[in-house]
């Protein structure tokens, strides 16, 4: 089976080399014929004429210019060009020493503590929809037959859901607790939750709760285990909708 | 404002004093950052066609070809590398700068509006670009500001599920996501170039490459600094873990440790409310503004040299409407003139030896016209003379709003005329001083070199003065008896250091004591 991705040549990936192969010979015309390369390099009789030319003007013109200033006795200096001397030189070059070294220092440096070394880490991420508002209901023959024939869905449902509860605590004490609307502009899509929580290391008894109605205090998912948290682990509690479980990854 | 942007003005142009010595006015790195930016750009945008080269676009080959380039292919795939990253965090320092500087000499308002508010997308887009180039390495960093970046757009609710579920655990991100990151990546900086474009777009001649000497030595400071120091990864993004101790690129993720402590709600709070705050910059406080030039059409023969010279192209030319025998006649657009007056130091017709009975030129202020700078040049000639004996010199200062004010540099015999900028004075003025023996000399000043506040006013006047621009300094005049020195605000010492050697200067000369009989029957 020809399998390009690993097929290496003297040691390096041949697909290093498949994107030079494609965009190098258009990137060279391109900056050959395109962006005028070739001109540039070996240009033309006609071209070489018109730079002579132009050449010729300019010398004439910057003659007449110095030959003016000349008999005017000038001495006003034009637009001051400093002599570069090799103090300046010296400190042109301890300025971009200083330069480099402060974009060189601060590109990955100082170092920062995103998370205590010794936490882990706890992602509530989970999609689901609440119940809804109205139960559906049997639609009667009268109130089908009044429909479009291509709209006469057997039940009729309320769009709008309930909101998701969701709260979780860690030895006891209360770590997270949101309500979360559907989206949607009618209210009728999947509450999202997306939180995250650094928490020690370590063994931990972990219980989460979620009910997915507003018209009732009791918890419909409860989900209580005790975890061995490792240090920058990532521990995600989920909710499987297919099997109505709570899950952690 | 103004109170804010003194101090800060003092400590600038000190700087721009310290950088003068090894760089000199035209090479003065601080007066080139927003060409620095461009260069900076164009550095940025080839090394990262190179590296691009040698990139693996899935997750998993991501980290191992950016790998690949910075050591075994250190030569060159590293160096690119570094480039692109170096480049990229100099351009923020050198945007930041620009928009410090055109803030505090307050060349954002007015005419400027329009620059400086279309210059707040590109710092939006510069660090969309930069930002997401970081994702792309797929280290642990990146894994860091991609899973925060993503939280924090998240907090918008604008996406069905949140983004940063792409990132949840080992195996949920896909290439096709991965992909996508590439993709803002290539087209972030393509609106930027574009944004960058339309930055420049009403600015009337634009400078968008800096001076060649300072090119080829910011392009080899970088280019050492990447092989000194070559742009390195953290260890290989894991899903499974979180990163704890992270090298962040200061320059773009500065606000990401703000963004753990304060979460999403308040960084969007802070990004937004400061975008607006800074686009709202140019119209609080109110600006006085001068009334704009005026044409008269009796006098322009549409020469367009106003046309050329105006700094923010408010002069536009028109075929003629009056039936006089010209081709053209200037037209001033209100909206975009400052009134800094250039247009009337280029006119032809501005001469102060005519004796009409109202100094009157083809373009003109309404409030500092022609002929009240006659009236202030006529008066300072008089007082200047009144002062001390003919046989001593005897100066003229003409200097503008924005370099040391000429009135702080006057003692007996010195005299000194501000206008709005240095390059409203016709050179013929100059001629009427000396000719009309109603000075020995003439000092000319203004705004530090090639830092003018309108732009191009230093670089006018000394075109003129040379012949090198119209309308070119007669070659009668004696150049022995005219200096040029240019002084910001803070360099009175020097001007005041000037015009004592210039008085030296002219009193050595040997016609100075010669002409004072001339003087003193009132010129010619």
């Amino acid at each position: 089976m020809f399998d390009l991705l690993s097929m290496r040549f003297a040691g390096v990936p041949v697909f290093y080399v498949v994107p030079l192969v494609v965009f190098l010979p258009l990137f060279v015309t391109i900056v050959w014929r395109v962006v005028g390369l070739r001109d540039m390099l070996f240009p033309p009789p006609e071209i070489k004429e018109a730079r002579e030319r132009l050449k010729e003007e300019e010398r004439a013109e910057k003659a007449r210019l110095e030959e003016k200033r000349a008999r005017a006795g000038t001495q006003v200096k034009m637009r001051r060009r400093v002599s570069l001397g090799p103090l300046q030189w010296a400190g042109q070059a301890v300025t971009y020493a200083l330069f480099a070294v402060g974009i060189g220092y601060f590109s990955n440096a100082p170092d920062y503590a995103a998370m205590a070394p010794d936490h882990a880490l706890i992602k509530v991420s989970l999609s689901h929809p609440g119940q809804r508002k109205e139960e559906c209901r049997k639609r009667t023959r009268e109130e089908l037959m009044k429909l479009p024939p291509n709209m006469r869905a057997p039940k009729k449902c309320s769009r709008e859901r309930w909101p998701v509860f969701f709260e979780m605590e860690l030895d006891g004490t209360l770590l997270y607790r949101d309500s979360v609307k559907p989206a949607g502009l009618a209210g009728d899509g999947h509450s999202n939750f997306y939180h995250t929580v650094a928490v020690p290391a370590g063994s931990h008894s972990l219980t989460v709760r979620m009910r997915d109605r507003g018209d009732t205090e009791d918890f419909k998912h409860v989900f209580a285990r005790d975890v061995t948290l490792q240090p920058e682990q990532i521990l995600v509690v989920g909710f499987a909708s297919d099997t109505g479980t709570i899950t952690l990854r | 404002m103004t109170s804010i942007r003194r101090p800060l003005q003092t400590a600038f142009l000190f700087l721009d004093g310290l950088f003068d010595r090894p760089f000199g006015p035209e090479w003065n790195p601080l007066r080139q950052m927003g060409t620095l930016s461009f260069y900076l750009f164009w550095i940025v945008a080839v090394s990262g066609i190179y590296v691009y080269i040698l990139f693996d676009t899935s997750v998993a080959g991501a980290y191992e070809s950016v790998e690949y380039m910075t050591h075994e292919q250190w030569y060159l795939g590293g160096v690119m590398r570094s480039l692109h990253r170096y480049g990229s965090d100099a351009m923020v320092v050198t945007m930041a700068l620009h928009l410090t500087r055109e803030f505090i000499f307050d060349r954002y308002r007015d005419v400027r509006w329009f620059t400086w508010f279309t210059g707040v997308p590109i710092i939006w887009f510069l660090y969309v670009s930069g930002v997401s180039g970081y994702w792309l390495v797929w280290d642990q960093l990146a894994q860091y500001i991609a899973i925060a970046s993503m939280e924090w757009l998240d907090w918008l609710g604008i996406f069905g599920k949140p983004v940063a579920n792409n990132f949840l655990t080992r195996g949920s991100l896909g290439d096709r996501f991965f992909t996508l990151l590439l993709f803002i990546h290539i087209f972030g900086p393509l609106f930027l170039l574009f944004i960058m474009w339309i930055h420049v777009l009403r600015v009337s001649q634009p400078r968008i490459n800096p001076p060649r000497g300072l090119a080829i030595g910011v392009l080899l400071m970088l280019t050492v600094l990447s092989l000194a120091k070559p742009a390195v990864s953290h260890p290989p993004a894991d899903l499974g873990t979180t990163p704890t101790e992270l090298g962040l690129d200061w320059f773009y993720m500065v606000l990401y440790p703000a963004f753990d402590a304060w979460g999403p709600g308040a960084m969007w709070a802070l990004a937004v409310g400061v975008s607006f705050f800074v686009a709202a910059l140019p119209w609080m406080p109110p600006l006085k503004k001068p009334k704009a030039a005026e044409v008269h059409l009796d006098f322009c023969n549409g020469c367009t040299r106003c046309f050329l010279d105006c700094p923010f192209g408010a002069v536009t030319m028109q075929p003629r409407t009056d039936g006089r025998p010209f081709e053209q006649e200037a037209v001033v657009r209100p909206d975009l003139c400052t009134a800094c007056g250039i247009c009337v130091g280029a006119c032809p017709t501005s001469t102060p030896f005519r004796r009409t009975e109202k100094l009157t030129t083809g373009i003109d202020l309404p409030d500092f016209s022609l002929a009240h700078v006659r009236e202030i040049t006529v008066k300072a000639m008089e007082k200047a003379r009144a002062e001390v004996p003919e046989t001593e010199p005897h100066i003229i200062v003409f200097g503008c709003d924005h370099g040391v004010d000429p009135p702080l540099v006057e003692r007996p015999g010195v005299r000194g005329v501000r206008l709005p900028c240095i390059s409203m004075l016709p050179p013929s003025f100059i001629d009427f001083v000396l000719s009309r023996g109603g000075a020995d000399g003439v000092l000319i000043t203004g705004c530090r070199e090639c830092d003018c506040f309108n732009r191009f006013g230093d670089r006018w006047m000394m075109e003129r003065i040379a012949g090198e621009r119209d309308p070119y300094l007669r070659e009668r005049v004696p150049r022995e008896r005219l200096r040029v020195s240019w002084a910001a605000p803070t360099d009175r010492a020097k001007l005041e250091a000037a015009v004592e050697r210039f008085q030296g200067e002219l009193a050595a000369l040997p016609d100075t004591a010669e002409e004072a009989p001339r003087r003193a029957a009132g010129g010619a």
